[in-house]
């Protein structure tokens, strides 16, 4: 029993991530514009928050500069693709790999380290205990001391359902992803809303990228985001961009992950229990090809 | 008599063509205005214009007696001006409501969008307009005709007067034709004022109170509905100059070389060609002619294999290619110039080079096994250059690059070097000079001497008429006429083309 609470509650731990970035998407998904950026996104929110953090010796610091390092690379994405028209998948890609090169260039030229940061400075996000789940020893493992962001990440589940489908942004999001045409018809300006889109989606996946950096690992590593961007996209596509299926997508690969820690190595070997959330987005993204025809279809109208 | 709009010399140019010449179009208010004309006559640009979505090279707009600048779509919903558009504005997956309040929701709490403030107000709309459709299910599920009349709502709920429809009727069929005029009328009745674009003569003269005939960019006249004739807007429309017939050889039918047999093509529940019959000989020009949309385009289609034909037979040079794919059908003498050079006569992106070449190179001259003769292409690729006079700086550039007439050319010297025995050629001369005009005209002449069978598409009656040796005209999908140059008018064919006559009677 403790076993499999504890079983659940790395599974938690690991949904965090993946379920804040495939919120991020849902908001550029909906309104009619994938995010092919969100590993670099979180990439960079990860490497700035954790820097931010042992420098000044604040973990809100740094969360609140990591959110606006993502919340920068959302501004370029926005501007190539809805400035300068510019094919939203090339651009996605390019800004993974440019990340990529500009987090490595950072570690090694001003901290001198190849492939990791470390420091016994930073200060990480702060745990939420509760007393009275404390009291239960299966409770507390459960539901008990998850770092902050943790709960914050169910609780924008319901935020982002009821943006989107009880206030007046919700209604035009998806009517610029659904048809842009309707947008412009009723005098609103289809760039505008998707604009919007871009940064709120940049701003949550730093979110994402701060919480493995300060909140998941405790320190930064070139390797930390691992593909979570696109296991997110796969996530996005899956449930539609609907926050509750984004939810319900971001469990099930969040407990493939904790499982293929878990798989007795004698078995198995250990690299394939490696490979399933990796073999499970494949699988999702393979439904993208139809997607993206769909994407370009629209753009022409 | 007060005018609902009023335009004053409004002109519109793009590139080197004026859509629209110094109108001056009175829209009186609480009637039903139809503006006729044929595709190309520039009615879509003008409505465009009074709403916003293109600015008037010149000349100034009045809304009721008020000089305005209509610089947005916006702009015209302010001054009540709705448009429903040929595509339609909602979303599927939204209701009713939320449809017509997108954009100007109603607020509660601040943060959240009020939709039962915004039902009352469409269940009044739909009461209005007839149509009991439910509210809480997404317009995704309604029928095309459903849609329409939701668009008509939505520009209500958004406080149209004004209300400007294009080719409404385009997509129905004729039963839910008669409901949205129904509709219509009853809208005018209320007070509003409808302007609609149309190029189907029976319902302008079915619902209007005043007609407007717009015929290559001018407005030629604004008639009241009960002082005009059909025959009167017939002549209006397709114009009273005498035609040419351009000098040519007397024709040598061969035998037929493609011979059409009852062919039909239905899609989406429409029947697009009807029972269509007709053959074209060896050595003769057939002009098929109608006002764009009868289904000259889907026959076409059917005939290249780019759409299957519901049923009926094609038979070429005696052997039926109903089931040939398009590849199978050009390899065996079919050559096809498109109506649409851009999207589908070429690849823009691609170069000069790769346009001239496509469609060739699966030939054994243009390749060694997998590998294509490069040296083969260029040279084969220079020579139509040469002779089809096409200006294009190199062979690498962009064939997007290329100006509207040169890129036409490309595609005709493309197609005319397969040396097919057959040409399809659809509007060749639309959008380009008249030196390249006359160019692809002579051509034509001198395929059709050397015994080639073409079938020419064209919406130009002059074209039509100076070019062929049989005319066809085509009026809501069925064949309705056959005849020679000699033998009928403008006037008739002008019939013909919007369905007021047909052979033999």
């Amino acid at each position: 029993m403790e076993n499999l609470a504890e079983f659940l509650r790395a599974s938690i731990r690991l949904t965090t991530p993946l379920l804040l970035a495939a919120l991020g998407g849902a908001f550029m998904q909906v309104a009619g514009v994938p995010n092919i950026g969100m590993e670099g996104m979180m990439l960079i929110a990860a490497l700035v928050g954790y820097i931010v953090s042992f420098t000044t010796g604040s973990w809100l610091m740094g969360l609140l500069f990591g959110v606006l390092a993502a919340v920068f690379v959302g501004l370029i994405y926005a501007f190539f693709v809805l400035r300068l028209k510019a094919d939203i998948f090339a651009i996605g890609i390019t800004l993974n790999i440019f990340m990529g090169g500009v987090a490595a260039y950072i570690i090694r030229q001003y901290y001198d380290q190849i492939s990791m940061l470390h420091s016994p400075n930073a200060k990480l996000l702060p745990t939420v205990s509760l007393p009275f789940l404390a009291e239960n020893k299966i409770l507390n493992v459960l539901f008990n001391n998850y770092t902050i962001l943790v709960p914050v990440s169910f609780l924008l589940v319901l935020v982002t359902f009821v943006v989107f489908y009880k206030t007046p942004f919700g209604f035009w999001l998806r009517a610029a992803g659904s048809n842009p045409l309707a947008v412009s018809a009723s005098g609103k300006s289809i760039t505008g809303i998707r604009f919007a889109a871009f940064i709120i989606s940049a701003a949550l996946c730093g979110l994402a990228g701060v919480h493995l950096s300060l909140g998941y690992l405790g320190m930064f590593a070139l390797s930390l985001v691992a593909g979570r961007g696109f296991v997110a996209l796969a996530i996005v596509l899956f449930g539609s961009g609907n926050p509750v299926t984004v939810l319900i997508a971001s469990l099930i690969f969040g407990i493939a992950d904790a499982a293929s820690l878990r798989i007795p190595t004698e078995i198995i070997p250990p690299q394939f229990p490696l490979m399933l959330p990796y073999i499970i987005t494949i699988l999702a993204i393979t439904l993208m090809s139809r997607f993206a025809r769909s994407f370009t279809s629209t753009e022409q109208k | 008599m007060t005018y609902a709009i009023e335009t004053h010399q409004i002109t519109k140019v793009f590139g080197d063509t004026v859509a629209n010449d110094r109108i001056d179009l009175q829209v009186i208010e609480g009637h039903i205005h139809a503006v006729l004309g044929e595709n190309g006559a520039g009615k879509t640009t003008l409505m465009k214009i009074l709403f916003g979505e293109e600015q008037p090279t010149s000349g100034k707009i009045q809304i009721r007696g008020k000089t305005v600048m209509i610089s947005s779509p916006a702009e015209a919903l302010r001054l009540s001006i709705g448009f429903i558009h040929q595509n339609f504005t909602l979303v599927n997956e939204f209701t009713i409501g939320q449809n017509f309040a997108l954009g100007i929701e109603p607020r509660k709490n601040l943060f959240f969008a009020d939709y039962d403030k915004v039902n009352q107000k469409v269940q009044k709309i739909l009461d209005l307009l007839d149509m009991p459709l439910k509210l809480d299910v997404p317009v995704g599920s309604f029928s095309v005709e459903e849609r329409q009349i939701v668009e008509i709502g939505k520009a209500l709920y958004r406080g149209a007067e004004i209300l400007i429809l294009d080719e409404p009727t385009s997509v129905l069929t004729p039963q839910k034709i008669e409901k949205l005029l129904d509709i219509l009328r009853k809208l005018r009745d209320e007070g509003k004022t409808i302007i609609m674009i149309t190029h189907k003569l029976e319902e302008a003269f079915s619902i209007a109170d005043e007609i407007s005939v717009l015929r290559k960019g001018n407005l030629v006249a604004t008639l009241p509905r009960a002082s005009v004739t059909k025959d009167q807007l017939i002549r209006l429309m397709v114009g009273d100059e005498p035609l040419s017939v351009v000098e040519k050889a007397p024709h040598q039918f061969g035998a037929a070389l493609l011979e059409v047999k009852n062919l039909c093509v239905r899609s989406g529940g429409r029947d697009l060609v009807k029972n269509v019959s007709f053959e074209v000989h060896r050595g003769e020009i057939f002009g098929l002619t109608g006002v764009g949309g009868n289904g000259q385009g889907e026959l076409i289609e059917a005939l290249v294999g780019m759409r299957p034909a519901t049923e009926g037979d094609i038979l070429f040079d005696g052997t039926s290619v109903v089931k040939w794919d398009i590849r199978k059908r050009r390899l065996n003498g079919m050559a096809y110039v498109p109506e649409n050079r851009v999207t589908r006569g070429t690849a823009v992106s691609l170069s000069v080079l790769d346009n001239l070449v496509m469609g060739h190179h699966y030939l054994p001259d243009f390749h060694q096994g997998l590998v294509l003769k490069q040296k083969k292409m260029e040279s084969f690729a220079l020579d139509i250059i040469k002779q089809y006079e096409v200006v294009a700086s190199s062979l690498e550039i962009n064939a997007g690059s290329l100006s509207g007439g040169n890129l036409q050319k490309l595609v005709i010297g493309r197609e005319f070097s397969m040396n097919t025995p057959f040409l399809i050629v659809a509007y060749p001369s639309q959008g380009i000079d008249i030196r390249t005009t006359k160019y692809v005209q002579s051509e034509l002449i001198r395929r059709r001497d050397s015994g080639c069978a073409i079938l020419l598409v064209s919406g130009d009656l002059d074209e039509i008429f100076s070019l062929s040796d049989r005319i066809g005209v085509m009026y809501s999908g069925e064949l309705v006429a056959i005849t020679t140059p000699e033998s009928t008018n403008r006037f008739e064919l002008g019939q013909y083309m919007v369905g007021s006559r047909r052979n033999g009677q």
